[in-house]
């Protein structure tokens, strides 16, 4: 059984974003993310999302579950979801690390 | 410096107008991303990895300094205070928000720029010798060309919808600074036994999944028949050229697989059916561009003052900083500085909005206030007076900018890669950053001499990596990044596609890697030998050798 988010880009700021845990709103977050293991929910809220027009490019990406939580498997992903790794200063990374 | 015309400042604002109304109607709902996808590549803006990207028309290379200033503004307002910029002469915003978009056309506008042509199945900018103008070596400046052309294909509706992107590259010096023979169409200034100035045309150069030099297709064309040869390739290609494959629809394939005599026979038979007599008004349009590039007004100069003799005497560094960045300039007393975007573990091709404002201030001072974009990913003053060198670098250095490494190994050429760019398959600036540490000393840098390293991060090849003389290609392996490389490749007039070593190195090991080529290019050197030519006597076999072991 794979877990499974929906990550997408925001229509008005580029920015990769997944949905969230109340599956309805969107975070710029990984650990705020909403993941399942239903096949069958997954195909769902990924249809709703490709339905919404301020939500471009939405798909569900495989994560795993690891010490801090969920994971993305595929580095390309791991990097979307963080920023450039030759500029920690920013994108999602570096507010990450403000908030810590 | 060339300058708008009503018609192109007409356009460029209806273009914006139109843009900021598709943009409030994909906002509302009213356009659904794929209807809306198409019009803003035409406008330049991507999706990539992390937000959207625009990518900057830079004709030709050639910014003024107002337009710097503007570019610096941009960053800052709308992004994050830096800009990349490509190995096609354009400068990238990594980071703006679309609603911002209208408004980056707008200020873009108002210094006679913009995003247009930047993407697509279209005419691309058309790409030139950074030196253009001031080369000591020039037959003709190239730009007046590059200009005809660009004013020819800009929303020419008949090569709106070519089978694929195309690119085109002028050189008016025989030591091809363009990298023109790894374009669709090349163009290669000559002078023929009379004195006349005419164009040799390459077609079917290019990099990418398959890669190919171009071939000569006619050997002279006057000038008033360039533009009538090269609308001819353009219906050819464009009625020929494979629709129905993606990876098959570039004109080098069509060059491939129909052959260059056929092709050219084709070419010219559409050629003869071009009125001759449009040839004199397009004669006449060149006229009138090329006046807009008359050389400036020189002062009265002497080559090697006595100044700059005794600066470059009293210090070591200035006088290596001259060495490898300053290129002899065709007028007396000047010089053409180039600047630096490689430091030691930066991001090839980044400058941040006060860098690029110190370089707009000093092009004003120094360099009559022009500034160009080369496709190694630097910046060039091309108007320096020899006498201002000094303090010049002196403001270089304390910004950042005085980095001494042009055309030396760790100048490397790098695309974007996995760290920005939604297509990559591996990251290309780490690999660059830990390449220019294993070789930041200067001495050895000087010791290996010329070798241009490319970095790409997929096989679309936009860091050139064919053309490196190493070439390196960012790949995926069940999900871990990996290096081939390529050894061989040259950019210039005798441009050659690297041959792939072998196995490839995990990211780890490349920087290492690249290392052995090296000290076997030294290993095997003889006196004054750089190591394409070293590679070219001793071939592949020693480095493979060192690389991989015995057989
Ligand atoms: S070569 Fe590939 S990774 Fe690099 S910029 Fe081009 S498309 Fe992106």
């Amino acid at each position: 059984m794979t877990t499974k988010v929906i990550m997408a880009n925001d229509l008005l700021s580029g920015d990769v974003i997944f949905l969230s845990r109340d599956s309805r709103s969107w975070t710029k977050f990984l650990d705020q993310a909403w993941a399942s293991d239903s096949e069958q929910l997954v195909e769902q809220m990924l249809a709703a999302a490709q339905d919404s027009h301020m939500i471009i490019g939405a798909e569900a990406i495989e994560v795993e579950h690891d010490h801090t939580g969920l994971a993305l498997t595929v580095f390309r992903e791991h990097l979307r979801s963080r920023g450039p790794s030759v500029r920690t200063d920013l994108g999602k990374q570096a507010e990450l690390k403000q908030a810590a | 410096m060339y300058r708008y015309d009503e018609f192109d400042a007409e356009f460029v604002k209806q273009r914006v107008d139109q843009f900021r109304d598709q943009v409030q109607r994909r906002v509302a709902g009213e356009l659904t991303e794929d209807e809306f996808k198409p019009l803003r590549l035409m406008n330049g803006l991507y999706l990539q990895l992390h937000a959207y990207m625009l990518r900057v028309a830079i004709p030709y290379g050639t910014l003024s300094a107002t337009q710097m200033y503007k570019l610096a503004d941009i960053a800052d307002k709308y992004d994050k205070g830096y800009g990349h910029f490509t190995t096609r002469q354009n400068i990238q915003f990594n980071w703006p928000k679309l609603n911002d978009v209208p408004d980056i056309l707008e200020e873009l506008a108002s210094v006679e720029m913009h995003a247009i042509q930047t993407s697509g199945n279209c005419i691309r900018n058309v790409t030139t010798d950074q030196w253009a103008g001031v080369a000591a070596d020039e037959i003709e400046d190239p730009r007046p060309v590059c200009e005809l052309i660009r004013q020819w294909s800009t929303l020419n509706p008949e090569f709106a919808y070519l089978p694929r992107k195309f690119k085109i590259a002028v050189t008016g010096s025989s030591n091809d600074r363009a990298a023109v023979k790894a374009h669709d169409i090349g163009i290669i200034t000559h002078k023929n036994e009379n004195g006349d100035i005419g164009y040799e045309i390459l077609i079917g150069g290019g990099l990418g999944r398959t890669p190919f030099i171009g071939k000569t297709v006619k050997k002279f064309v006057g000038k008033d028949r360039l533009l009538a040869y090269i609308e001819a390739v353009m219906r050819v290609y464009n009625l020929q050229g494979r629709r129905d494959n993606k990876y098959k629809a570039r004109i080098k394939i069509l060059t491939h697989e129909t052959g260059i005599e056929k092709l050219s026979e084709m070419i010219e038979r559409e050629f003869e059916r071009i009125d001759k007599a449009q040839g004199e008004l397009e004669l006449a349009e060149l006229n009138r561009i090329e006046s807009y590039f008359e050389p400036p007004q020189y002062s009265s100069e002497q080559d090697d003052s006595t100044a700059l003799q005794q600066s470059l005497e009293a210090n070591e560094q200035f006088n290596y900083w001259y060495n490898t960045n300053v290129a002899k300039h065709q007028q007396p007393g000047y010089a053409i500085v180039n600047i630096s975007l490689k430091p030691i573990e930066g991001i090839p091709g980044d400058a941040t909005s006060a860098q690029m404002r110190l370089v707009a201030q000093l092009a004003e001072q120094f360099s009559l206030s022009e500034i160009r974009v080369t496709h190694e990913q630097n910046l060039v003053l091309p108007y320096v007076k020899q006498a201002d060198l000094f303090t010049l670098w002196q403001q270089l250095e304390q910004h950042d900018l005085g980095n001494s490494n042009l055309g030396l190994i760790t100048d490397i050429i790098a695309c974007p890669g996995l760290d920005y760019c939604a297509l990559a398959t591996a990251r290309s600036i780490p690999i660059a950053q830990k390449i220019s540490k294993v070789f930041a000393d200067r001495r050895k840098q000087q010791d290996i001499g010329k070798l241009q390293i490319n970095i790409s991060g997929c096989i679309n090849a936009c860091g050139h990596h064919h053309v490196g003389n190493i070439g390196i290609l960012g790949l995926d392996k069940k999900g871990e990044e990996y290096y081939q490389i390529t050894l061989g490749g040259n950019a210039d007039e005798n441009a050659a596609i690297g041959k792939i070593t072998g196995p490839g190195f995990s990211k780890d090991e490349i920087a290492g890697a690249v290392e052995t080529v090296v000290n076997t290019y030294i290993e095997n050197r003889q006196t004054d030998e750089n190591f394409i030519q070293t590679h070219s006597r001793i071939g592949d076999v020693p480095f493979k050798e060192a690389l991989y072991g015995p057989n």
